[in-house]
């Protein structure tokens, strides 16, 4: 069923498309299979079908904004890695993003990609580091030889 | 640039589906029982964590159709513990389908296939969840009110007080039904305490006042349901205490019961409420119970359950998170036998121990080794403990058939027998279990066909009209012992004499030891019994049973008294499979031997003085005023006579059959734990060797069984 060599899967939410494209045709050139939706309610249907690693979510969107989007996240896919980004932000809200485990918040405009790749490639180190984690275990327990 | 890539490893999801998929099991039967037991959360509760971690987890490995599944289940659930929704036959219904299809989906997984082999399915499950998610509040049993209803417009409550009271009950079951009195209100003591309280500022506190509080503190404490309420108001209560004696009502205490009756905890606690006027007897009061049994009117019983009834202590699924595992006995048993081994281990290290000792490596490396060696020890203990606990059984399984034998036998032969056991929660392996079956067996039957006598007889004769058969377990020392006692007529040894005569077992007129008429009816052949019964009376059977029991290492003895009664006695060590014995190892001859600790009294030099040699006893020691019989073992081996003491020996002291004697040996080797291995047939002389042992020194030692060697020496000297 899992293929092997699989690309890392990112989804991007953000109501504006300019945005959605600029990272969606960064990303997918840095080889990442990469997924859109345009506010938290898509986002959260695009969850419910498909394995996403990272999300990396705006927080001013219609229907449901970022905070609530992950919110709702923690709650349904506890293990997936959330980038917040952001134009215009309150104290109340950026501290929601930390209180509900976003790794990080990028400042927009995004002029530069380093902080965000940083980002993310930390958040799959982090998912690949937690499996080899319990692929020891396995292998602590001694398996069934 | 390499392309990052991110892969799901294939063990870890095999592995992880492995788990899930166990963990479904239990829950199926937790649904079962709850169709049985609707009410109780601890299964509602241990059903809803699995399904919510593995809707947490699923995604992680890319199983979303799992997930949606059991995000479902989830919710249904969630919504049963906060009794949004009530457990029906249809609702388990449902979750027990739902169980099934995610348990097919996670096998379909791992065996390669998809999360969607049955897309129809899926989603048809899906829908009824869906369904039953959105099922409207149960309806609230309003066939109370009614049925109180008409019992109030009944003549027969003649008593008005008692109406009135009725009908009140009638008012606050409607009022809670219909919302009017809702859960979260605040209980009266509350609010006095913070109206006097106040918002703000110190208020004056009167004596009075300050009383009310105190009063309303404690019935607070019995209104509130959750641990966390009952910790604030005890906090409180003891600053109360503290505090108000010495300087009154202060200004912290004031403080501190602003702040946590306003804090969130208490707003949102549900508070029992105690407004039933506390004569109505069937009401517990500070709680609204819905079955007032009214005991004057003749009604029928009203079936409800009462509301806050305590938690029912016995829930159908007792295991809780008691896991249990299948295990092969092969696998445990074979654990034993490296048990045995690991203790030869253990002597090994003690033994190079001792050369590392005496060698030059620095002390504190010797220091290291020995606190290694201490901990091995002490591991290597607790694994043949931890082993041999998992074999034992309660004593009692044994036990358990033998009153109800004991009163067949009896009645049959129109006996009257009552049966005692003692000490039937003492543990054994499992394996003694089955040893002491056939044995126990026959010797209670025995003990009622032979030994007590019919009740006349035993009338006559000045006894109870009962017998009475005492079974009893202990621990002796490191033996399990079995006694069997019983207070008859004790064994006829003329009869059995009689019958061994005729079996042709013993010539006319030899002379018998009562050890050797007992040993006798362990003989096959030897049953007195006039007619041979189906009961006891075939003549086989001790014989067979001694051997069963000798096999394991244990003994069995009889003894009797003529009119009063017989007493066998079942010896088992304690250390199954593996005899594990505490050895005093010798070397006599270069050749070394091990002698049970337990039997060993000292050892010493003897001086010439004290040896002295007598025609027809062989060599006398005179040792603390005790005469003791010299052995030597290589003469006793090589069947020649004893030749005196050899020239510096060192004598062993040995306790055999309650009497000493001095065993001749050149060196002493030591005291260790051995392992003693049963050996067969070993042609010459085995019967004086209970096992070989294997040393530190990775030398075989032979283990001297001192009741056979004693026994030799008596029988050569009596032939001098």
């Amino acid at each position: 069923m899992f293929k092997k060599n699989e690309k890392p899967r990112l989804l991007i939410v953000d109501d504006e498309e300019d945005i959605r494209e600029l990272l969606s045709r960064h990303y997918r050139f840095k080889g990442y299979n990469v997924l859109t939706a345009c506010n938290g309610l898509d986002a959260l249907e695009v969850m419910n079908n498909e394995r996403v690693e990272v999300v990396i979510s705006d927080i001013l969107m219609p229907e449901m904004d970022g905070v609530e989007l992950l919110h709702k996240l923690r709650l349904d896919y506890p293990t997936v890695h959330v980038i917040i980004m952001t134009g215009y932000i309150t104290m109340e809200n950026l501290l929601a993003a930390l209180r509900y485990g976003a790794d990080t918040c990028i400042f927009k405009p995004i002029t530069n990609f380093d902080e965000m790749d940083e980002s993310v490639e930390h958040a799959i180190q982090h998912l690949k580091v937690w499996q080899k984690k319990l692929r020891e275990l396995q292998s602590l327990k001694g398996g069934d030889q | 640039m390499s392309a990052v890539t991110y892969d799901i490893d294939p063990e870890l999801l095999r592995e992880f589906l492995d788990d899930a998929i166990d963990n479904l099991t239990p829950i199926e039967e937790s649904l079962l029982s709850l169709e049985h037991d609707p009410e109780n959360m601890d299964l509602i509760n241990k059903v809803f964590r699995p399904f919510h971690s593995l809707k947490g987890n699923a995604p992680f490995f890319g199983l979303m159709k799992v997930k949606k599944l059991a995000h479902k289940v989830e919710t249904i659930l969630d919504r049963l513990r906060k009794h949004e929704l009530t457990v029906d036959k249809s609702i388990v219904k449902i979750l027990i389908s739902a169980v099934d299809l995610l348990h097919s989906m996670l096998k379909s997984v791992r065996d390669g296939a998809t999360e969607l082999e049955d897309p129809e399915k899926y989603k048809s499950i899906i829908d009824d969840l869906e369904i039953s998610e959105a099922k409207p509040l149960a309806e609230p049993p309003d066939t109370l009110s009614k049925v109180l209803q008409k019992l109030v417009e009944l003549e027969t409550i003649v008593d008005t007080d008692k109406r009135v009271y009725v009908k009140e009950i009638i008012n606050l079951i409607n009022a809670e039904n219909s919302g009017v009195i809702s859960h979260n209100e605040q209980p009266d003591p509350l609010k006095k305490i913070l109206e006097i309280v106040g918002k703000d500022g110190l208020p004056e506190v009167t004596d009075e006042q300050a009383n009310i509080i105190k009063e309303r503190l404690k019935q607070l404490k019995k209104l509130a349901s959750s641990p966390k309420v009952k910790a604030i108001i005890k906090d409180i209560w003891d600053s109360y205490m503290t505090i108000f004696p010495k300087i009154g009502f202060d200004q912290i205490l004031v403080e501190l019961i602003r702040e946590k009756f306003n804090s969130e905890t208490i707003l949102s606690e549900v508070w029992k409420t105690d407004k039933i006027p506390p004569k109505i007897d069937e009401a517990a009061p500070g709680k609204i119970e819905k079955t007032p049994s009214i005991e004057e009117i003749d009604k029928q019983p009203i079936e409800e359950e009462p509301v806050e009834l305590p938690v029912k202590k016995e829930s159908v699924m007792t295991d809780n998170s008691d896991k249990t595992m299948r295990v092969s006995e092969v696998k445990i048993d074979g654990f034993l036998d490296y048990v045995g081994e690991l203790l030869v281990v253990q002597e090994m290290f003690r033994f190079f121990g001792k050369s590392v000792t005496r060698s030059n490596i620095e002390r504190a490396q010797i220091l290291e080794f020995r606190r290694i060696l201490d901990t091995f020890d002490s591991l290597s203990d607790n694994m043949r403990k931890s082993i041999l606990s998992i074999r034992s059984l309660p004593i009692k399984r044994v036990f358990q058939k033998l009153p109800r034998i004991v009163r067949d036998i009896a009645d049959k032969t129109n006996k009257k027998v009552n049966v005692e056991i003692q000490g039937e929660e003492l543990l054994i392996d499992k394996s003694y279990v089955e040893i002491l079956d056939a044995p126990l067996v026959h010797i209670i039957r025995n003990s009622i066909d032979h030994g007590i006598e019919p009740a006349e007889n035993r009338l006559t004769s000045g006894k109870s009209e009962e017998g009475t058969v005492v079974v009893r377990a202990e621990i002796v020392e490191s033996n399990i012992v079995v006694t069997i006692q019983d207070d008859g007529a004790g064994i006829n040894f003329d009869a059995v004499r009689e019958k061994a005569i005729e079996n042709g077992l013993i010539e006319v007129g030899e002379p018998l030891t009562e050890a050797k008429l007992v040993d006798l009816l362990f003989e096959s052949g030897v049953s007195t019994a006039k007619e041979i019964t189906d009961i006891s009376g075939r003549g086989v059977g001790m014989d067979v049973v001694r051997e069963n029991i000798e096999i394991f290492g244990g003994t069995i003895s009889i003894s009797s008294e003529r009119g009063l009664g017989t007493k066998s006695i079942i010896s088992l060590p304690r250390n199954v499979t593996t005899q594990i014995v505490d050895g005093f190892i010798v070397s006599v001859n270069n050749e070394s031997y091990v002698l049970p600790m337990s039997a060993v009294i000292e050892s010493f030099s003897p001086s010439d003085a004290e040896i002295s040699t007598v025609t027809g006893k062989g060599t006398i020691v005179k040792r603390h005023d005790s005469l003791q019989t010299l052995v030597s073992i290589p003469a006793l081996l090589m069947g020649i006579k004893d030749t005196g003491a050899p020239d510096n020996c060192i004598l062993v002291s040995v306790d055999v059959k309650g009497e000493s004697y001095a065993f001749a040996v050149d060196k002493l080797l030591g005291v260790n734990k051995v392992v003693v291995k049963p050996v067969d047939d070993i042609l010459f002389h085995n019967h004086f060797f209970g096992g070989a042992a294997i040393t530190g020194d990775g030398k075989i030692a032979m283990v001297l069984d001192l009741d056979k060697m004693i026994e030799d020496v008596h029988s050569d000297t009596s032939e001098v």
